[in-house]
């Protein structure tokens, strides 16, 4: 099809924004889906993240349109994740794009989540569409939406869109404006191949499958392909489009979106951002912005189960086929045996592989809390990364001990700001910008160590600002750090899996707060058991557990044999989830808890 | 009272469930009903031991219960002709302690001779408090001086009389029950069975509790109350379980069956019965609870296979509601890993004072009765990882 006749868009939204329910309906005022296909909400394809709400990986689908001119248009659809965690993926489908569609629920109004995205797209010079969602709702309130629109994001909002996702009002006239806005990609195809690469995943039969935006040139079966940032080659075994379904056309050229089957096998090949072009007659160069991810956070994965350890492997092999972010190494800790260090793009990145492999794979895990990579330097000059904290050496041997710093940049409205500055002084933040976008709008930026960020920052965020503040942030580098290693103990033995690296000046408030928490986690024992908090081996905080819960004195009757012994079963099972530490058990939530400071 | 080879005691159990009120803390198969048809479930409970009897023991049982529900209720001529149909089947039931709940409402010199005649030899009655106020709040029909005068006439014609109380009851107070131990003390009994209030499921008092109209003892309250209890032993009680106490040999043989998983034969409505079957497993089976479908011959309710591991939690569970305990020895018999993990456990819990260890038995002191139930949890959770462990 002729460049001009081709739109690339993505769509914007806060979660429960109605995204999902959007592009049905797009799919179906354009191409035909059956009513079981559409039970499930195409775009978002995996039952997680059906249930969390939320898209993860990203895909792209080819409608097409016979719009009002006469035309018909190739809309391609990419679809984003939303979350901070996948902010480089986001970035990298917008810059596939040439607009996008804002999308605000006419009864919430803009929410802060959706800015972050905003701003990626305006930052690619995305053509954005606003569309007020859910006009149909007695609570909507289209005009205040769309001055929040223009005060807020500073958007011209007049053209806005109302519209439905459930009822279908407005979608012809979402469609109209897309091909009547959006911009047609540029591009010559008869230029050297320069694709970028949106989105791998590896398929069992046919290997990894990416999706790309050719950006100029073609790409056609049979053709020979390099990777320009990984220096991976492969041969293209076929192209094809998303229509919904996968189909195969002849090629793909400057402007168009589809997938590529790469004859690669290993996904770590074949990175979201990187460059596809031809060997034989390669692109001067790469295309901007790639980014080769790494994990920031890290955590222990344990089976609770020792013998479900090879299990495990298996299962974290299975997921990095498709996750080049995902990464992984055997660990072992006195507590909880054998198990993975393994490394995530961020908590959300975190709780999903989690997810998976508990569900996925029928696997019982115990999860220690995340911590980030801290940078040691002995007296000699060697520097070494710690990603574990019960892996740091004798602190007499430090020269310096440095942790990962970041730029936080956090949009809220003015009311916030309090609330939100004494969080981010608690988490040793320092403040770096604070100005005003419009009377309703600050932009405050503040210096934070990552440490402080990996765990329940940003639920304490959103809880101090109401859900009104949006978080953003960028590595900034190594800062030495005054840094102590907690130790928690239990009946008087170090639990590696519960140590953690502090500040040295919280490390008397974080011990008490954490004692007392693992007081209420840690379920009663048959003995009494001490929970203490330590700086190597001085003692700032102990809390007792007592034994046993006493149980309910009543007759027992042959009637009740049954009853009684099903109800020791169901307490016995319900405390499956624990880990067995000396003679304590040890709940999954205790390992988490040593970082949550509330 | 008598023994018999204790190896294959078995004993039976009558569900009698005619009330003629709905007591506000009870949850047991019962039907509320001022026209109680005593003919017609004497004659379906004669038609149900004909039809199962002989998949049970053929010999006598040890013992013989009548539970409600209020047996009371029903007529002591229906119950004299069943009684009658159980002599004709296993012979005479003299050396069979023969029991009977009743209301103390419903007790006077009448029913006690006409009990006695046909062949009863222990009463429990459901007491629940001496004092007006508690009685009144546990939605009971009889005042203290009515459960005292009732309790006399008992004693005067059997030998062995219980009697229930509840502590932690929303309204009473220490002192309540202390008079209550007292009162229960000075009466010629040789049984108690003493237990705090638990507030059930489904039952009136459960909905109040949740309206938030019920003031629900804590937790201290009942460890206090529990202890109080004990004031028995000075009127020479021993307490042989969990929530009951005996003197003069008065301990109930009818549940200590039950405690030491021995066989029971169940009849009427709700009844659960218990016996072993080939290769080590025993089946549990219960009647329906519906009185009307029972009647109708509808008798048989669900079944359950307990299997030797199964049993041994049973036994763990049960016998550390006793002071006899549980013997290593007994859990061997049928659960080898069970039998290891209790003696490495009990040696732990003697240390930490829940009771006696002996090097074949642990006998749970009184602390070890108040977390027994924590005790089977720890032992069961040890045991099936052991047995996960080992394959």
């Amino acid at each position: 099809m002729d460049q001009k006749f081709v739109r690339n868009f993505s769509i914007i939204a806060h979660i429960d924004h109605g995204k999902s329910t959007l592009a049905d309906r797009l799919l179906d005022a354009t191409a035909s889906l059956t009513e079981r296909e559409r039970s499930a909400q195409f775009l978002d394809n995996m039952e997680l993240e059906r249930e969390r709400g939320i898209t993860i990986k990203a895909q792209a689908v080819r409608l097409l349109y016979p719009a009002k001119d006469g035309n018909t248009y190739e809309l391609n659809l990419i679809d984003t994740p939303g979350h901070v965690d996948f902010n480089y993926e986001v970035s990298r489908s917008l810059a596939a794009c040439e607009g996008a569609i804002l999308v605000v629920d006419a009864t919430q109004g803009v929410e802060a989540q959706t800015l972050a995205n905003v701003y990626l797209a305006l930052d690619n010079d995305l053509e954005i569409i606003p569309a007020i969602n859910k006009v149909d709702l007695p609570s909507a309130d289209v005009n205040r939406v769309v001055e929040e629109i223009e005060e807020v994001i500073g958007l011209d909002a007049s053209g806005a869109i109302p519209c439905s996702g459930k009822s279908g009002i407005g979608i012809d006239e979402l469609l109209e404006s897309i091909v009547e806005h959006i911009p047609p990609p540029g591009g010559d195809p008869e230029a050297p191949l320069q694709a970028l690469v949106i989105d791998s995943w590896f398929d069992s039969y046919r290997g990894v499958i990416s999706l790309i935006r050719v950006v100029q040139g073609r790409l056609k079966k049979g053709d020979r392909m390099l990777l320009m940032a990984t220096g991976a080659r492969g041969e293209c075994q076929d192209v094809g489009a998303f229509m919904p379904f996968a189909a195969s056309v002849a090629e793909l050229k400057a402007g168009d979106v589809g997938f590529v089957v790469t004859g690669i096998k290993d996904v770590q090949l074949t990175r979201i951002g990187d460059t596809l072009t031809h060997p034989d007659r390669p692109a001067s160069e790469q295309l901007k912005g790639f980014q080769d991810v790494k994990p920031n956070v890290f955590s222990g994965i344990f089976p609770i189960d020792p013998k479900q350890y090879e299990e495990l492997r298996d299962s974290l092999d299975k997921l990095s086929i498709n996750d080049a972010a995902l990464s992984w190494e055997p660990e072992t800790s006195d507590a909880l045996g054998f198990g993975f260090r393994c490394g995530f793009l961020g908590l959300l990145h975190m709780e999903i592989i989690q997810e998976r492999l508990e569900r996925e794979y029928n696997l019982s895990l115990i999860t220690t809390a995340p911590t980030v990579v801290y940078e040691l330097t002995d007296g000699d000059g060697n520097v070494t990364f710690i990603d574990n904290p019960s892996r740091l050496p004798d602190v007499g041997s430090i020269e310096t001990f440095a942790e990962p710093w970041i730029l936080a940049s956090i949009h809220l409205p003015p009311e916030f700001v309090g609330a939100v500055i004494a969080l981010c002084e608690e988490r040793r933040g320092v403040q770096a910008d604070l100005s005003y976008l419009n009377a309703n709008r600050v932009v405050l930026k503040y210096e934070l160590p990552l440490n402080e960020i990996v765990f329940d920052f940003f639920d304490r965020l959103k809880s101090v600002s109401r859900g009104y503040a949006s978080f953003d942030y960028e590595p900034i580098g190594y800062r030495d750090g005054k840094l102590v290693r907690l130790d928690v103990m239990v009946n008087g033995e170090r639990v590696d899996a519960l140590s953690v690296i502090v500040h040295r000046d919280h490390a008397y408030h974080r011990g008490r707060a954490l004692v007392k928490k693992l007081k209420e986690i840690i379920p009663r024992q048959q003995y009494i058991v001490a929970v203490q908090a330590a700086l190597g081996n001085k003692v700032i905080a102990r809390e007792t557990i007592k034994a046993f819960r006493k149980n309910v004195t009543a007759k027992c009757y042959g009637g009740d044999i049954s009853r009684k012994r099903k109800l020791l079963e169901k307490q016995k099972a319900g405390k499956k989830r624990m880990k067995q530490v000396g003679n304590v058990e040890i709940p999954q939530e205790a390992f988490l808890a040593v970082l949550k400071t509330e | 009272m008598h023994h018999q080879d204790c190896s294959k005691a078995w004993s039976l159990y009558v569900h009698v469930p005619f009330c003629e009120r709905h007591c506000p803390y009870c949850d047991f198969t019962v039907v509320v009903t001022a026209t109680v048809p005593h003919r017609r479930f004497g004659a379906a409970l004669k038609e149900e031991l004909e039809e199962r009897a002989d998949n049970w023991p053929q010999h006598r049982p040890a013992s013989i219960y009548f539970g409600g529900g209020t047996p009371s209720a029903w007529d002591a001529g229906e119950l004299q002709a069943f009684l009658h149909a159980v002599k004709r089947r296993y012979g005479p039931i003299d050396l069979c302690e023969v029991t009977v709940e009743a209301n103390p409402e419903h007790v006077n010199e009448h029913l006690v001779h006409n009990l006695r005649d046909a062949g009863v030899n222990r009463i429990s009655l459901g007491v629940q408090s001496f004092n007006d106020r508690v009685a009144s709040i546990l939605g009971r029909a009889h005042d203290g001086a009515a459960a005292v005068r009732a309790t006399e006439i008992a004693t005067a014609a059997f030998d062995h009389v219980s009697v229930d109380l509840i502590h932690s009851v929303p309204g009473q107070t220490m002192d309540d029950f202390d008079r209550d131990i007292e009162v229960a003390g000075a009466l010629k009994i040789d049984h108690v069975s003493a237990y705090e209030l638990a507030i059930e499921p489904k039952t009136s008092f459960e909905r109040r509790a949740r309206a938030g109209l019920l003031q629900v003892a804590t937790e201290s309250t009942m460890v206090e109350m529990d202890r109080r209890s004990e004031a028995l032993r000075r009127y020479g009680f021993t307490r042989y379980e969990l929530s009951s106490f005996s003197r003069w040999d008065g301990a109930s043989r009818h549940n200590q069956g039950y405690w030491s998983g021995r066989p029971y034969l169940g009849l009427g409505p709700g009844a659960h019965s218990f016996r072993p079957v080939d290769g080590g497993h025993w089946i549990r089976s219960w009647n329906t609870r519906s009185t009307r479908r029972y009647l109708d011959g509808q008798r048989r309710g669900e079944t359950e296979l307990i299997d030797g591991p199964t049993r041994a939690l049973e036994l763990v569970m049960a016998g550390l509601r006793t002071a006899r305990g549980v013997a290593v020895a007994d859990i061997a018999r049928i659960d080898s890993v069970g039998a290891s993990v209790l003696r490495e456990h009990a040696r732990g819990w003697s240390r930490e004072g829940y009771g006696d260890w002996d090097g074949t038995r642990f006998r749970p002191n009184r602390v070890g009765f108040l977390v027994s139930e924590g005790l089977t949890v720890a032992w069961l959770q040890s045991r099936d990882t052991r047995r996960q462990e080992s394959g």
